[in-house]
């Protein structure tokens, strides 16, 4: 039932975007189905024809047989290739829909295994699920085939009919097979994706020059092919017992045939028919297993595009269509009055699951600096991910001069907050556009690129380019400049600081890959940016840091611990306090005296 | 129609060549695929000839009990056919799979072997290489046992043309040759629009891989964070709609080109066909041939035309072609240089550090339009913790991999007691030093392997003792599954873990590479994600893990390196300052100003460090 309904989906589709090739392709699968029971009858007239003599019977039945023979065959490729341009055609328009509707998803839908299985498979090329869907729908064709055959084998003998139902255990079994075949091919994807991942680092030069030192190629190697053995080993013995169990239902079919041709015999003998018939019951028989086969076979094989299918419907169940998106909500404010407030904030990555952050009780006024500081897995990243609405909390709420943070215009909210990652984002495009996303109302004014490159100590980098902003960068997208990790990063920053008038500001930590003159520059032009958003809209300006020069200027310092917060205040403050904090700045001091 | 997808330049090798490649699914399984496609072919001739047979003895008017051996045959073929596709689906995706085991391994080792990182860097081969990666065929993900295999179905399916060949060929001469072209026309004919369809294929391979691309800009994880926070999504799918378009009007138009060739294709079909079956009704109505054998030839006819329409694998034996041009370049240059080093010493651990020196070193690479090392003199004391400080792109990193022999020098000399690095036997040399890059691997293994890579054949114990030795022991036992906790999200239980996690990880690498002989240890920015206590803590840990080996330490953290041995300041490709953090900060030169620096930041009487003119 959920495939018929998947393969209306995929027709719409078709209808609406080809449907010249959709009814020919129809056309010629319902021909198909009376030619291929032509072949049969043909052979009969012909053979009963030259029993009696009869020329006029005998030539009709060469000539049906001969056009069946040529329709069932030939037109029928024909068919696959009309439906191949339909596959073609609906795919790409399948495959753009994913796209629009993935940014839509939530961040966490993207850290959760299962969500992210589901978005992998909707994501398989739309030309798969187009042609899976069509395999399906010619099952319609070859039942309409069976149901004739059915009818010609009835006129014969009554007892004739009967022969389907030898088929089904055959058809049973073979449902069965498939069910667990899925599950062993569900069991094996992982297997089957690390040994994929691991030949690809063994090639991939960057992690090949580590692997070349110390054996680590050959441990790499054995543990891929562990896996792709395996994989190998559990199809096997999967597709093996299979074929076993859809053997044994044959045997009965083929006994069934076989019983179907010794009655037609019979009758044929009793000059009830002519000898003609047995061919056609023989033929018949041996016809309804093909079309069986193929409705088997149809069916299995759009299985796995069925599962694709289902995804794509779920993504876009799950998405609001992002053309169709309201700008619902309250307006963002243009200035912050009072500032962001947390109130009781808990997060799990999971329902039910442990809390990584926990109570969080914390208000930031407007126009203030907030350093965030703790240890590794004090929640500090899921923090900053909850202030840029990446996630939603899982208890308490946040909220924006008092408005909650969800009932806010997204998209204008969005437009307001900016962000630079630890693990930036190395945007393939020119370089002036990736800077430029930063701000895509913008993306055009050079000037204003420009002028926040050299803010930020990036002008170098692009003006050592062979074609300054408009060189392409990387290799993705054609033979493009590649930068250093440190060059990405003052592209990173560049971006993140383009948007003039932001509400909040996070900037996470993104001098792994800078030198000491080139991260102190960095940090001064947090602390500048930070000082502009406080003049120009009273943002707030969020820092994650280890390092105290910066962290020592914030307005409020807020130090994690274990998802809670263990203290917070002005420097002056925690270090009276003698807590955690003034004991990790303590460590650091020292290690400069 | 043997020049598609060439990729990496030359011609593709021959489709027999693919069987040679098939012969590491072994032979009983080989044997095993063939006779199941043969049997499927043969088997509806079998039962057509079974059939006229029986209408023969019909017409003589035997009874029911008389043709029951016949009855049985009949049914038999019809099994038959069934059981064998059953079969040949499994055993043929297991060769498939045996073969490409063989084959994925085959070329790791290959390329593992390469002497330099420039050879692997190498368009040439990275071309080569991308035939092998997954998502390089369009269609399917084949390799080359897919293709293997398939040509093997081939070498068993012509043969088997003859036996409904000769069966219509037994009453009139040119029904087999008629019919058997007609057969065979429909397969080749097939098979060149498949072909022809890999090659536009191959032409669009560029386009699209970016479309594939853009998608992943779109909707991948990697990259998910700023499509949200800067609301990219409408433009990037602008620019994929903008990738897509134009291969996809082409795909199109061959698409609907390919409908009308076989309209025409169909139309020939149906003249021979019609033409036999009217000869066919003629010689029955003369009375020249009995009855059962016109009821023979029919079911030939079918089955002659039937076996035209098989399995499609043109495609898996043309998108192979290209892999095994590729395979064969790799084993090549592979034989080229064999020989050019000296073979392994075996069990040779150094007893102690080499003395390393680097003579006038210069390095480019190449392509570069400038060279990274101007002549750099240096030489690494056995036992010396030596950190290696300077600007980004001052060359820290090239110095560590011409170290490593990782790169060869353009100019200049690195010798290790005396011996150019080059001329040391590969595999010993590359168990001497051990080294953590900036960009060191995130494998998609469990946390054991993923340390165990430093020394492939150390056991669980040692590995947990290397990994105590730098604190990860902690951070790995709270993960889901322990120490074999896959680090990649996707796999059941498996983690991500954060920068400054991964980098505990790397620096267990170092910990059990030098446990188990390592005589160098390179670390390059080994706690840039680190936080303070950490930071200052894994520099003790890796002092005391190390041994008695050489350390390199690369680092920004000032604080970290004041505690070397020796530091050396890499500037403008050359060393400039040598000496330890009390000598340096007294000469007053770039390390001073740098160190200052960093420690303005705890100078209580000046809350803001001035901003430096020379940032470089």
């Amino acid at each position: 039932m959920r495939n018929l309904r998947l393969l209306g989906v995929v027709l719409g589709l078709c209808r609406r975007i080809a449907p010249r090739q959709l009814t020919w392709s129809l056309l010629l699968g319902v021909l198909g189905a009376f030619a291929s029971l032509g072949i049969g009858v043909g052979m009969r007239d012909l053979v009963d024809g030259l029993a009696h003599h009869n020329t006029a019977a005998a030539v009709t039945g060469a000539l049906v047989g001969a056009v069946s023979l040529a329709l069932s065959s030939m037109g029928g490729r024909v068919a696959e290739s009309l439906n191949a341009v339909l596959a073609e055609a609906v795919g790409a328009a399948m495959e753009h829909q994913v796209l629009r509707h993935s940014t839509a998803l939530p961040y966490g839908a993207l850290e959760d295994p299962g969500q992210l299985h589901r978005l992998e498979q909707a994501r398989v090329p739309g030309i798969r699920m187009v042609s899976g869907a069509l395999l399906l729908l010619k099952v319609g064709p070859l039942g309409l085939q069976v149901l004739l055959s059915l009818i010609l084998l009835a006129r014969t003998s009554w007892w004739l009919p009967a022969l389907a139902l030898t088929a089904l255990p055959s058809l049973w079994l073979a449902r069965r097979g498939e069910r667990a075949m899925r599950a062993v091919r569900t069991q094996v994807a992982e297997d089957t994706r690390m040994a994929t991942r691991l030949f690809d680092a063994a090639l991939a030069p960057s992690s090949a020059k580590e692997l070349a030192l110390g054996g680590g190629a050959g441990l790499v190697r054995a543990r891929g092919e562990q896996r792709l053995r395996r994989t190998a080993d559990r199809m096997l013995r999967a597709g093996l017992s299979q074929a076993r169990r859809e053997s044994a239902g044959w045997l009965v079919f083929a006994a069934g045939c076989t019983a179907a041709t010794a009655l037609a015999y019979q009758l044929a003998r009793a000059g009830a028919t002519g000898p003609g018939t047995v061919l056609l019951v023989a033929g018949l028989g041996s016809q309804l297993r093909g079309q069986m086969a193929a409705i088997l076979s149809g069916l299995r094989r759009s299985l796995e595009a069925m599962d694709s299918l289902d995804a794509y419907r779920w993504l876009l169940d799950q998405t609001p269509d992002p053309a169709r998106r309201q700008t619902a909500g309250a307006p963002v404010p243009a200035r912050l009055t009072d500032g962001l407030t947390l109130t009781g904030v808990g997060f799990a990555y999971t329902p039910g699951g442990p809390k990584v952050l926990d109570g969080i009780d914390l208000s930031i006024p407007a126009g203030s600096t907030v350093a965030l500081v703790g240890e590794h897995g004090s929640g500090k990243t899921t923090l900053v991910k909850l202030l840029c609405g990446l996630y939603r909390p899982t208890t308490g709420s946040i909220t924006v001069d008092g408005i909650p943070l969800e009932d806010l215009d997204q998209a204008a909210w969005r437009g307001r907050t900016t962000a630079a990652f630890q693990d930036f984002s190395r945007w393939e495009f020119r370089a002036r556009q990736t800077i430029g996303v930063g701000d895509l109302p913008r993306i055009h004014d050079t000037a204003a690129i420009a002028r926040t490159a050299a803010r930020v100590g990036a002008a170098p980098v692009v003006d050592q380019l062979p074609h300054g902003g408009e060189t392409q960068l990387g290799t993705t997208f054609g033979n493009g400049t590649e930068l250093s990790g440190g060059q990405w990063q003052k592209l990173a920053l560049a971006r993140a600081l383009l948007r003039e008038r932001p509400l909040l500001a996070v900037l996470d930590e993104p001098t792994a890959a800078l030198d000491a003159a080139a991260e102190h520059a960095v940090y001064q032009q947090y602390a500048a940016a930070a000082r502009t958003y406080r003049h120009s809209t009273r943002g707030i300006t969020l820092l994650v840091s280890h390092r105290f020069s910066t962290i020592r200027m914030a307005d409020l310092i807020v130090v994690l611990d274990g998802g809670r917060i263990a203290e917070a205040g002005s420097h002056a403050e925690l270090m009276a306090n003698g807590g955690l904090y003034a004991d990790l700045y303590g460590l650091q001091e020292r290690a400069y005296t | 129609m043997r020049d598609i997808g060439s990729g990496g330049g030359g011609r593709p090798p021959s489709r027999w060549r693919l069987l040679r490649e098939a012969r590491h699914a072994g032979p009983a399984l080989l044997i095993a695929v063939a006779a199941c496609q043969l049997g499927q072919v043969l088997l509806p001739t079998v039962s057509s000839v079974a059939l006229g047979m029986l209408v023969t003895r019909l017409v003589r008017g035997e009874e029911v009990g008389a043709v029951l051996g016949l009855l049985a045959a009949i049914g038999a073929a019809l099994l038959g056919q069934q059981v064998l596709q059953l079969l040949q689906v499994p055993l043929t995706a297991f060769a498939e799979r045996r073969v490409d085991l063989v084959l994925r391994a085959e070329i790791s080792v290959l390329v593992d072997a390469l002497p330099t990182l420039d050879r692997l860097e190498d368009p040439q081969l990275q071309d080569d290489l991308a035939q092998f990666r997954t998502g390089a065929i369009a269609w399917m993900n084949s390799g080359i046992g897919g293709g293997a295999l398939a040509q093997l179905g081939q070498a068993a399916y012509y043969p088997a043309l003859l036996l409904p060949a000769a069966v219509l060929s037994g009453i009139t001469w040119w029904w087999g040759p008629a019919l058997l072209l007609i057969s065979i026309g429909i397969r080749i004919g097939t098979e060149r629009e498949v072909i022809g369809f890999e090659r536009l294929q191959t032409a669009h391979r560029a386009a699209t891989r970016r479309t594939r691309a853009w998608g992943e800009l779109i909707a991948g994880r990697r990259d998910a964070k700023e499509v949200r926070v800067f609301a990219l999504g409408d433009w990037l799918l602008e620019r994929s709609d903008e990738a897509q378009a134009e291969r996809l009007a082409a795909f199109l138009a061959k698409r609907q080109a390919m409908v009308r060739t076989q309209a025409g294709r169909f139309a020939v079909c149906l003249a021979v066909v019609v033409a036999v079956e009217l000869t066919v009704a003629g010689a029955g109505l003369a009375g020249a041939v009995p009855l059962g054998r016109i009821a023979t030839v029919l079911g030939a006819a079918t089955a002659m035309i039937g076996a035209g329409f098989g399995l499609g694998s043109a495609l898996s034996i043309e998108a192979a072609l290209p892999m095994v041009g590729a395979l064969d370049r790799m084993r090549a240059r592979a034989a080229q240089d064999k020989g050019r080093r000296p073979a392994a010493l075996e069990g040779a651990a150094a007893a102690r550090p080499p003395r390393i020196r680097f003579h006038a070193v210069r390095f480019g690479y190449p392509g570069a339009p400038r060279e990274v090392l101007h002549g750099v003199d240096l030489e690494l004391v056995p036992g010396e913790v030596l950190a290696v400080v300077g600007v980004n792109g001052a060359g820290k990193t090239t110095l560590t991999k011409l170290l490593a022999g990782l790169y060869e020098p353009t100019g200049g000399r690195v010798t290790v007691e005396g011996t150019r690095v080059q001329e040391l036997p590969q595999t010993w040399w590359r168990r001497q030093v051990h080294a953590v890059f900036q960009d060191f691997a995130h494998l998609e293994m469990s946390a054991a392997d993923n340390i165990r890579i430093a020394a492939a054949e150390a056991g669980d114990a040692q590995v947990r003792r290397a990994a105590a030795l730098v604190g990860a022991d902690t951070l790995i036992d709270s993960l889901p599954h322990g120490w074999e906790t896959i680090l990649a999200r996707g796999y059941t239980g498996g983690v991500e873990l954060s920068g400054g996690q991964w980098q505990r990880i790397a620096l267990a690498r170092a910990a059990l590479a030098a446990e188990h002989g390592a005589r160098v240890l390179v670390l390059d920015e080994p706690t840039a994600n680190l936080d303070i206590r950490a930071e200052l803590a894994a520099y003790e840990q890796i002092v005391a893990a190390r041994g008695t080996a050489t350390v390199v330490l690369i680092s920004h953290r000032l604080s970290t390196v004041r505690k070397a041995d020796r530091i050396v300041v890499l500037d403008g490709g050359r060393i400039t300052e040598s000496g330890t953090h009390e000598h340096l900060l007294a000469a007053g030169g770039t390390y001073a100003e740098m160190f200052t620096l960093q420690a303005a930041q705890f100078d209580q009487t000046q809350p803001t460090p001035a901003v430096p003119e020379a940032t470089r």
